[in-house]
């Protein structure tokens, strides 16, 4: 459903993306590993077209239709859901507010077998918190609301920028279970995750990205094999759990 | 004891015009981080076409489409000027409405010569509400304040309760956000900015046809809304609405007393108050009486 093709792209006078190719399809989970900086979370924001400059060079097409250059509304109406790093919950709305926003048409997204989506029966914890102003929620609970904001309108594909950053091990659990459901009911999801053990067990394939580009492609148990990548890319030494 | 209720209820519905006015600035502001030189001129077109519109068409047609064919002015401003320039930076779209400014006094002028119109209240409105002890206060001027207070609570209750309100009070915050869920931001910012614009109208044909309409209106009236949205804080609408207040009154009593402080009558320092306290304000609160920005 995406494909990113030799994507060229930054935030003005430097690249940060020099040549990123990658594909994720519907019902699999695609991991972006690789130290700070090597612009996992800028190839999220280029998807979107939310980089200030315009891409250099590639292309990005989502179900066959070019992105690159349209603006951010339009790539969001087309299907893909964002949950930004740092979650960018509005503080001064309350959580049910957060949530009417994340409705584009103003009317409950309905899903192809007509259901329309129920943010309080994926995390029922936000249920009691309607009324409260994101601003005073939790890490944990603001993620929550990022999510479920960003589900509002039903996307086919979401991208999701360090959802387990700060936050405790239970809440982390919860998260990950819910992303996976949401990938076995047939959702692409394009994961930075910084938490190996979590990146590792919930993607299909694993990308990973150095210097501006992918430099490694291929399943979990490929990369545990590939130990010179992992060493050289990801600061890793020996086996992960 | 008359002198004192009839200033102030002058002075509540000057500061209540000033508030129409920088309500619109300040709110275009916090969404779009543009300052505005070009409000004040928004003010001055609005009182000009409703002078042109009542002519054709009587008063009561020119307080309502004056306003919108300035707002419809403001949304074109914004779509093919400002966001033409936006790419470039702040410095570039506030260059652009300052230029602006320059064009519609220049406009008025050539449109209207450089001489006072006479735009007066419907006859109706003109006489006094009631006197008090020989103190008058005019039917319009109770007329203007309802009607700014009506705007402004419809303001109010559109932020606080309606999605659009919503969408923008998420966008002061979280512009980028707001658009990665699918909400048409660029369209937002228009609407917006031309609701600002026609608010600006709006007070340009109360303010024009209770005051004076000539060409200097907008220098006049343009840097005391500056100094209302800086004593209140950027962005801030309560703020801006305690500045107004504060503002208004501060002019409305100061011509009415007759001491003097040093050889300088009150009266005569009048119109310097309002920048006194902006440098007091900008001295020890840099960022205000309800300014949250950093930057």
């Amino acid at each position: 459903m995406l494909e990113v093709r030799d994507l060229h792209a930054g935030y003005g006078r430097g690249e940060v993306l020099q040549g990123v190719s990658l594909d994720v399809a519907p019902g699999e989970c695609v991991a972006l590993l690789g130290r700070n900086g090597v612009g996992r979370s800028t190839l999220l924001k280029a998807i979107m077209g939310m980089l200030p400059a315009p891409a250099r060079g590639g292309r990005v097409r989502y179900n066959n239709e070019d992105l690159l250059g349209r603006a951010t509304f339009e790539i969001a109406r087309r299907g893909i859901g964002y949950v930004p790093e740092g979650r960018e919950v509005f503080p001064h709305l309350t959580v049910a507010q957060n949530l009417l926003l994340g409705e584009p048409s103003g009317r409950p997204a309905r899903d192809a077998r007509g259901k329309a989506f129920d943010a309080y029966a994926l995390f029922p914890a936000l249920h009691a918190l309607r009324d409260t102003r994101a601003g005073v929620l939790s890490g944990g609970e603001q993620q929550m609301l990022a999510i479920a904001r960003a589900l509002a309108s039903r996307p086919a594909l979401l991208l999701v920028d360090e959802p387990t950053e700060g936050l405790a091990p239970a809440i982390v659990h919860t998260l990950a279970r819910v992303l996976d459901n949401l990938r076995r009911d047939g959702m692409g999801i394009l994961l930075v995750e910084q938490k190996m053990t979590i990146a590792l067990d919930l993607a299909q394939r694993v990308a990973v990205m150095g210097r501006g580009r992918v430099v490694f492609e291929g399943t979990p148990q490929e990369l545990q094999r590939a130990g010179s990548v992992r060493a050289q890319w990801l600061g890793i030494q020996g086996q992960t759990t | 004891m008359e002198f004192l209720l009839v200033s102030l209820l002058n002075g509540l519905s000057y500061s209540l015009l000033l508030f129409l006015l920088s309500a619109g600035l300040t709110v275009v502001f916090s969404l779009m981080g543009v300052l505005n030189f070009a409000h004040a001129s928004f003010y001055m077109l609005g009182a000009y076409l409703g002078f042109q519109i009542s002519l054709w068409a009587g008063f009561w047609s020119a307080l309502v489409l004056a306003p919108l064919a300035v707002g419809a002015l403001g949304m074109l401003v914004e779509r093919h000027l400002l966001r033409a320039v936006h790419r470039r930076g702040q410095t570039a779209e506030l260059l652009l409405t300052f230029g602006l400014a320059y064009l519609i006094a220049e406009a008025v002028q050539l449109l209207w010569g450089r001489s006072a119109l006479p735009f007066h209240p419907p006859a109706a409105l003109e006489g006094p509400l009631f006197s008090l002890y020989g103190s008058a206060f005019p039917a319009w001027r109770a007329f203007m304040m309802a009607l700014a207070l009506a705007m402004l609570v419809a303001i109010a209750l559109t932020l606080r309760y309606t999605r659009v309100g919503l969408i923008v009070q998420a966008a002061f915050t979280h512009p980028h956000m707001v658009e990665a869920l699918g909400h048409d931001v660029p369209r937002i910012f228009m609407w917006t900015f031309g609701a600002g614009a026609a608010l600006a109208g709006l007070a340009g044909v109360i303010g024009g046809s209770a005051f004076v309409t000539e060409p200097g209106m907008a220098a006049a009236i343009g840097p005391i809304v500056f100094v209302i949205v800086v004593i209140g804080g950027l962005g801030s609408l309560p703020g801006a609405f305690i500045a107004s207040i504060a503002v208004g009154f501060i002019q409305t009593f100061a011509v009415g007393f007759d001491f003097a402080v040093a050889g300088v009558s009150v009266a005569q320092a009048a119109p310097v108050l309002p920048f006194l306290a902006m440098v007091l304000v900008l001295l020890f609160r840099p960022s205000g009486l309800l300014g949250n920005r950093a930057d």
